[in-house]
């Protein structure tokens, strides 16, 4: 096993690639080493955590130098994909006003997902969290989803916000209401399949904004939840598409 | 007027379709009937009666490729398969008839025997039939679907496995312990169907017992704590921990708590093993049967 001493967990996943036989990767807990197997065209990634090896993975290429892409992903990942959307319980509730929009900021937790690419293609080879991952169900055992969980802040004021980088992401969320109540809000389920962070800019942020729409249909409350202006990654390739409203949610069992 | 004109053609055709055939059946010196139940059967009639048969398994052939692969795709696969087979034997079963019809032979002997076998078959397959209904009223109730672990409970002895399929007759379960089981459908629609994929989430259910003198409070805290920190035990609905009883040698504390569906036995198992460790390094004792030392 190679070890080289520590790379500089900034640097590198500010490029999002981890070429062969760099430094080793200290994320947290995390150290990643991505070295030559002797004798073939192989590779190994390995990630361990307090020196516990955690996972172990060949890498079999021609390519040379062989590269791993390193992103800050949705937190649908770890411990295993059992969830597709993430449920944000607000700290503090918020009230918004009948027929109006209120803009708030928030945060969410963010994991780290790696994936073996090679030109237009790519895997998804391991993810990690940088924190202990919690969940909860939405709705009821028959009919509700599970959720990434996490409680959060919420402000009107961006600079309020203040993510934690590589552990969590700053959103932007939108409440329109158009019922004729005056609504409370605690919480947000947001639908995470695919979606991927800002990575031209710092990776600390979701791109767009969440609208959380409040409606009535068939003289019941209902809320809409759809991301507009943000990415989604194509299965298995390294591009991304930017369809907007690709993915919607239906609160239908509060808010 | 040119529909009939039409027919006319083609009736006039198959007339002298007929008659060309009946011409080369001759000047070849072949038999122009077979005696099928003492009843002389033209030999062009016995061709056309296989050759419908031919054409009906062909067409109950395509039938079935055609359902199973674009008509049915929506359906879950063993439903898809019954109405394939159905459709099969169905339309086997109709160009059997059109052939004996067109054959020309006299079936009413073979008719009456058959009526009687019907009876005397009727009578020894009254369960085959009553599995039949059974299966048809599975199907429309739907308490369970291919690949749904389900518990019987009820008539039989418990069956607790992976439902298979469901056939017209039977369903076929794949048992916890790898082996196989075939039940009737009659003994499974009248049976308790405990399904346990009807929903995204289960409750774990621990019962534990600690000595009595030890802290009841602290138990209760180091077990939501141990809750708190295991990831795969839901936030909501709210884990609840709490004193069941008072046994004869125990305290018993309840611990009900939520986990995803697909991850419940090893979040059961898990949270056992980490409350026992738990209260271990905290040094609370858990009860022992009572004639049990430690």
């Amino acid at each position: 096993m190679q070890n080289k001493g520590k790379g500089n967990m900034e640097d590198i996943l500010k490029q999002h690639l981890i070429h062969i036989g760099e430094n080793d990767l200290v994320i947290g807990e995390n150290r990643i080493v991505f070295g030559n197997k002797s004798g073939s065209h192989s590779f190994l990634y390995q990630r361990y955590v307090a020196d516990k090896l955690v996972s172990n993975i060949t890498v079999v290429s021609h390519e040379s130098p062989a590269v791993i892409g390193i992103f800050p992903a949705a937190p649908v990942l770890t411990p295993k994909r059992i969830s597709r959307n993430l449920c944000l319980k607000f700290k503090s509730p918020v009230i918004v006003d009948q027929k109006s929009v209120a803009e708030l900021y928030t945060k969410m937790p963010v994991e780290i997902a790696v994936y073996r690419q090679h030109r237009e293609e790519e895997m998804l080879i391991d993810a990690f969290s940088l924190q202990s991952p919690r969940y909860t169900l939405y709705g009821s055992p028959e009919s509700g989803v599970l959720c990434r969980y996490d409680e959060v802040e919420v402000s009107t004021l961006r600079d309020d916000i203040k993510p934690e980088k590589y552990k969590e992401a700053l959103v932007r969320v939108r409440i329109r209401n158009d019922i004729h109540n005056v609504i409370k809000v605690t919480k947000i389920v947001i639908p995470m399949d695919n979606v991927i962070l800002d990575h031209l800019h710092d990776d600390s942020r979701l791109p767009g904004h969440v609208e959380m729409i409040l409606d009535h249909t068939f003289g019941k409350e209902v809320v809409n939840i759809h991301l507009a202006g943000t990415k989604i990654k194509r299965p298995d390739k390294t591009s991304a598409t930017g369809k907007e409203d690709s993915l919607t949610f239906l609160m239908d069992a509060g808010y | 007027m040119i529909e009939v004109f039409a027919v006319t053609l083609a009736v006039t055709g198959l007339t002298s379709l007929q008659s060309e055939i009946g011409a080369v059946v001759n000047t070849m010196a072949i038999p122009s009937s077979i005696d099928i139940l003492g009843k002389g059967v033209p030999l062009l009639n016995i061709i056309v009666t296989i050759a419908i048969i031919a054409v009906g398994v062909g067409l109950a052939k395509f039938l079935k490729v055609f359902i199973t692969r674009y008509i049915g795709t929506k359906l879950p696969a063993d439903a898809r398969n019954n109405i394939a087979k159905a459709a099969y034997y169905g339309v086997i079963a109709i160009a059997l008839l059109s052939a004996l019809g067109s054959s020309g032979v006299d079936l009413s002997g073979v008719l009456v025997a058959g009526g009687i076998a019907g009876i005397v078959i009727g009578f020894a397959t009254q369960s085959l039939f009553s599995n039949l209904i059974s299966g048809i009223f599975l199907y429309i109730d739907k308490p369970m679907k291919a690949g749904d672990p389900v518990l019987l409970t009820g008539k039989l002895p418990d069956v607790a496995g992976v439902v298979i399929e469901t056939t017209p007759l039977s369903t076929r379960f794949r048992m916890f312990d790898g082996t196989y089981a075939r039940l009737p459908n009659t003994e499974v629609f009248s049976s308790e169907i405990r399904n346990y994929s009807g929903a995204v989430a289960r409750r774990v259910e621990i019962s534990i017992g600690i000595a009595y003198g030890q802290d009841i409070d602290m138990a209760i805290s180091v077990i939501r704590k141990t809750l708190n920190d295991t990831s795969l035990v839901l936030v909501e609905p709210e884990p609840s921990v709490y004193v069941d009883s008072l046994g004869e040698s125990s305290i018993n504390i309840n611990v009900w708590c939520w986990a995803p569906f697909s991850e419940w036995f090893s979040v059961k198992t898990m949270l056992i093993q980490k409350i026992k460790q738990e209260f271990d390094s905290n040094k609370i004792e858990v009860s022992m049967p009572q004639g049990k030392s430690n």
